[in-house]
């Protein structure tokens, strides 16, 4: 058994695609282990739920546009305002003619609420440092009538504005971060329809409570759903008590130890987000005996030791198409089945690789405090996920023009990370947290249960990978055919695949259309085949794309601001500008492996009478069709780019100049892919399809850095060198000419491919 | 010599709504040479892969050394040697390092075989396997299924990429190899010059059945071309018992026949009043009646 094992280690040691991929593997492997190794100080972030994000937020943050709003030069359309009350003052200050109120403060109230109320699309009002306030100044908030979301950051509130908010028969939401709470709390009950209650943020420390405690009263709220408390949460800390010395000392009682039955009288109660940071946290255990019927979780957790699932991902990804490329080549050919004492030899590598690579990857979590279970259920998830995806190819039909079976944890590494990511974490910070912490055994035992019944189901499925290749003809044609007998070859192919893909009838009727065509002279220039093949790609990068779009909107659109990556802030940071651009051209990767895995029809189609020139421009074509989707979506960027671009600083010279960018960026694509699919090597093709594809979104980062504050997109760094409509047009310029020597050199090298 | 070796029973295989194996029945004992003569396209390789386990048939049974293919013993497994059509070996090994291998895995691996095997066809030791030309694949192919001595040899098309003088001095190396000792030898190919150089008996497939399985000079002497000449016109529908194909011009008749006899012959001279002269075939005649169409 030793010397046979030796012997499959030769076979590992020796491929030059295992060192690629490993080197790969290793440097990723090594990023994320020196990240562990580093002393870890990152900050808790919220994870309890926030506001919906209704869209664009219009802040009233500055005198000046205060200034504005008194001079009607400022139109509100946003359905989320911010309002700093200090800022307004100041603002209403600057008003040469503004009457004072009493009190000697400039009114602005009744300008701003009269405003708010005309905007019929408003849902959701913030405002901050709302201080020393009259009833006056506030008493336009209730005729808000449209408001379903109100944030009072580090105000007081008093009786006054509790009628106010009384008034506001849609709320759902109200956040009072930083509040002081004042009075006797009329009009509680009004609130018919609040659902979540903030008392505390880390945004806003220092929460008070000046008259009478404020627990007791959540049981007004018919609908009450959810509560947040801080830490800083607490009538105790407020009230001084002589220490030994006669000194006064604040008493650190944590609120919930004596409050618990507050919450208990609150019906409607379901979950309760709670401050654990606190040194006199009674815990989470005690509180869910405590509250039986409440969700208890942590407001604020390690959000960096949630970001490290992504490079977990990635490793699993790696290693796990690693050891499927090992498998599918010692497990596809027909002799693995005929050998004695194959298969044992064989599996032990992969299945000692995988426990390995498992055990380490989870590392970067257990170095965060993360259980074995969670961490290694955190690792099992991703490969059953991937697992599942290989048994859909290994169980259903797939095309076996292009070997899906082996391209889709390459793929999904390449163009799916950031997405799934995304989603990993839209799910929601706090229960990814509660699991992390070892609190969710069952998921964690689901996760490694059903990971490894997956893998192994793979693992099974794989022993007889020859067997399911040869029911769908997956082999390479018979050697010596005239081109006759080679046409009726891929005729057979044809229609044993007929109905295996979606879609697929149509597709083999035309493909066998394009065989029986493939020796008549004279036939036209585009072929069947190129039609039904970009049919088929095209489903393929739309389903990723959607994918990816789909995920993207569901962050931005659905998940509230608290529970995730701010994402109300995403269509103006540098982040959103990457995503629009990065994802697309990541298909390069997937593409380039499309069409590299269907040369072999390639041989079929040179049948036909035209010159290796016009057979390669064909394909340019058929590239570029497929192509299509990334050049509506250049489209779509280049005109969200015009329409939030400061328009003091656009010009339609620098939308020319755009267009041109990404033309060449295009053009581009399209060369590198014809230029890959002429490479012998597969080894020698990931390394180019890599290297290239990051290279192209590296590129990109750095294109979008320079055009993001000269074009006056908000919340780029302002200090970033800026260019000129001249400087975007030689950038277009050596783009194409790049792109035009890409494309004229594979041009060259399809002249002399050998194409069976 | 009555031992079977290899078994077909009512073995079916479909593809779709497509048959390509119909009913095939096929036995073959120990010490055949059994050459598998069809089109392409006509379901050789099939019928192989289904024999080996490689396929898992539609329908019938298959038997390999008395097992089931599909779940073939290690034993069964190292009693056999196959050679594909297309020889797959890793391409980033030597030729040494494929040897050696694959040779970890048998019990009775013969280095002295394969390394005069190595010698006598001119294969380099120390070349890595991708570049080699598709002939060389091939014998390196027959190396790594001769080295353990299997007992069976099956060879789907092993000489199709090869040059006339390489596929003469292949099968010429296959002789020798396999002529000492008890081997089997189940060899598909569309070459019918081949078959008659190595074959003891040939298996002719034709629309995914059996269509002649018999010892090769049997199949010579029971298949022969009638050239019949009459005064009168002979019918369009003129038939006889036996016949493969049939061409009818005028008052002559080409009758393609099996089991040909003397009292079939005497009637046929009496019922038409007509001269019958009998030819004998080669194999690739033989061949292209069964392939042509019955009736012109």
């Amino acid at each position: 058994m030793m010397q046979r094992l030796g012997h499959v280690l030769l076979n590992y040691a020796t491929r030059p695609m295992i060192w690629v991929l490993g080197a790969l593997y290793l440097v990723c492997l090594c990023g994320t282990l020196s990240d562990t190794i580093r002393p870890q100080n990152s900050p808790l972030q919220a994870a309890y739920p926030g506001m919906s994000n209704w869209g664009p937020t219009l802040y009233l943050n500055h005198p000046q546009a205060f200034h504005a709003l008194a001079q009607g030069g400022l139109e509100i359309r946003s359905p989320s305002v911010e309002v700093d009350w200090q800022a307004g003052v100041m603002g209403m200050a600057m008003q040469p003619r503004q009457p004072a109120t009493t009190g000697g403060k400039p009114d602005f109230s009744s300008t701003l609420f009269q405003r708010l109320k005309a905007t019929r699309k408003l849902r959701a009002l913030t405002i901050r440092s709302l201080t020393e306030t009259t009833a006056d100044d506030i008493q336009g908030l209730g005729d808000l009538q449209q408001l379903e979301a109100v944030a009072l950051i580090q105000c007081d509130v008093t009786d006054k504005v509790w009628q106010q908010l009384g008034r506001l028969p849609r709320l759902r939401y109200l956040d009072l971060s930083g509040s002081n709470l004042h009075g006797d709390y009329p009009n509680l009950e009004s609130l018919a329809h609040l659902q979540t209650l903030i008392l505390g943020s880390p945004a806003a420390p220092g929460f008070v409570e000046h008259d009478s405690p404020f627990l007791p009263e959540l049981s007004r709220f018919p609908r009450l759903q959810t509560v947040v408390l801080s830490d800083s949460y607490s009538v105790e800390t407020m009230r001084q008590t002589k220490g030994a010395d006669g000194n006064s000392v604040p008493r650190t009682v944590h609120p919930l130890i004596e409050n618990v039955d507050h919450l208990r009288a609150s019906a409607s109660l379901r979950s309760l987000f709670v401050d654990d940071r606190s040194q006199v946290f009674v815990g989470f255990d005690r509180l869910q005996v405590q509250l039986p019927q409440v969700k208890t979780r942590p407001a604020f957790v390690d959000v960096d030791r949630q970001m490290l699932f992504l490079m977990i991902f990635i490793l699993n990804c790696l290693l796990l198409f690693l050891i499927a490329l090992q498998i599918q080549s010692q497990f596809s050919q027909a002799t693995c089945h005929l050998i004695p004492n194959y298969h044992w030899p064989h599996l032990i590598p992969p299945i000692a690789l995988a426990i390995v690579g498992v055990a380490i990857h989870c590392i970067p979590l257990l170095s965060r405090g993360v259980p074995v279970g969670a961490a290694l259920g955190v690792n099992l998830l991703c490969w059953g996920l991937l697992c599942a995806l290989l048994l859909v190819g290994l169980l259903n039909s797939i095309d076996p023009k292009f070997k899906p079976w082996i391209m889709i944890p390459f793929a999904i590494t390449a163009a799916g990370w950031f997405p799934v990511g995304l989603f990993v974490l839209q799910l929601g910070r706090s229960s990814v947290d509660w699991y992390l912490r070892g609190n969710d055994p069952a998921w964690a035992a689901l996760f490694i249960l059903g990971g490894l019944a997956t893998a192994l189901l793979t693992l099974l499925q794989s022993t007889r990978l020859y067997a399911i290749y040869a029911e769908r003809g997956i082999s390479s044609p018979p050697l010596s055919l005239d081109p006759v007998q080679m046409a009726q070859w891929q005729q057979q192919v044809a229609w044993r695949n007929s109905g295996s893909i979606p879609g697929g009838k149509w597709i083999s009727r035309r493909l066998e259309r394009a065989i029986s065509n493939s020796t008549r002279v004279g036939w036209r220039p585009r072929s069947n085949l190129w039609i039904a093949g970009n049919i088929q790609n095209g489903t393929t990068i739309l389903l990723m794309m959607g994918f990816g779009i789909a995920l993207l909107s569901y962050g931005c659109w659905l998940t509230p601001v608290g529970a995730s990556i701010n994402l109300e802030a995403l269509p103006g940071s540098p982040m959103f500008l990457v995503l629009t651009v990065f994802l697309p051209d990541v298909l390069i990767i997937p593409m380039a492996s499309i069409w590299r895995g269907r040369r072999k029809t390639f041989a079929m189609e040179s049948l036909r009478p035209v010159s290796r020139r016009e057979f390669a421009r064909q394909i340019a074509v058929a590239i570029a069709w497929d192509l299509v989707p990334l050049a509506i979506v250049y489209a779509v960027v280049l005109a969200w780019y015009v329409i939030h671009a400061d328009a003091e600083k656009w010009s339609p010279a620098w939308t020319g100049a755009m267009i041109l960018v990404f033309l060449a960026r295009w053009l581009l694509t399209v060369g590198m892919i014809l230029w890959t699919i002429v490479i012998r090597r597969d080894w020698v093709l990931l390394l180019v399809v890599v290297i290239s594809g990051y290279t192209i979104l590296f590129a990109n980062l750095a294109i979008i850095f320079l055009q993001g504050p000269v074009l006056g997109i908000r919340d780029l760094p302002p200090d970033l060198p800026s260019i000129s409509v001249t400087m975007l047009t030689g950038m277009a310029l050596g783009l194409g000419l790049i792109a035009w020597v890409v494309t004229q050199t594979a041009y060259r090298r399809w002249e002399q491919i050998e194409l069976v | 010599m009555n031992e079977t070796i290899v078994e077909a029973t009512a073995l079916c295989r479909q593809f779709g709504k497509t048959s390509v194996l119909q009913g095939l029945d096929l036995s073959i004992q120990r010490g055949m040479v059994v050459g598998l003569l069809g089109t392409n396209g006509c379901g050789k390789s099939t019928l192989i892969k289904c024999l080996l386990g490689l396929l898992r048939p539609s329908g019938g049974t298959a038997q390999l050394f008395g097992e089931d293919p599909w779940t073939l013993s290690g034993v069964a497994k190292a009693r056999l040697g196959y050679v594909p059509q297309d020889v797959k070996v890793y391409p980033w090994m030597t030729v040494s390092q494929v040897i050696s291998y694959t040779a970890a895995f048998y019990p009775r691996w013969d280095f002295r075989l394969s390394d005069d095997l190595l010698q006598r066809w001119d294969l380099p030791r120390d070349r890595r396997v991708g570049p080699l030309s598709p002939g060389q694949m091939q014998k390196l192919g027959l190396i790594l299924a001769l080295g353990h001595r299997p007992e069976l040899l099956i060879l789907d098309e092993p000489v199709a990429a090869l040059d006339p003088i390489a596929r003469r001095e292949f099968l010429k190396s296959l002789l020798e190899v396999t002529q000492d000792e008890q081997h089997t030898v189940l060899f598909s190919t569309h070459i019918t010059s081949d078959l008659e150089r190595v074959a003891s008996h040939v298996a002719l497939l034709k629309d995914g059945k059996l269509a002649l399985f018999d010892d090769l000079d049997a199949v010579k002497d029971r298949v022969k071309r009638l050239r019949i000449t009459t005064e009168h016109s002979l019918p369009r529908d003129f038939a006889i018992a036996g016949a493969l194909r049939t061409e009818v011009e005028g008052t002559t008749a080409l009758v393609a026949a099996t089991n040909v006899s003397e009292p079939m012959l005497s009637d046929l001279r009496s019922r038409w009043h007509a001269d019958v002269v009998v030819e004998d075939l080669n194999l690739e005649e033989i061949f292209l009646e069964l392939h042509q169409s019955p009736r012109r």
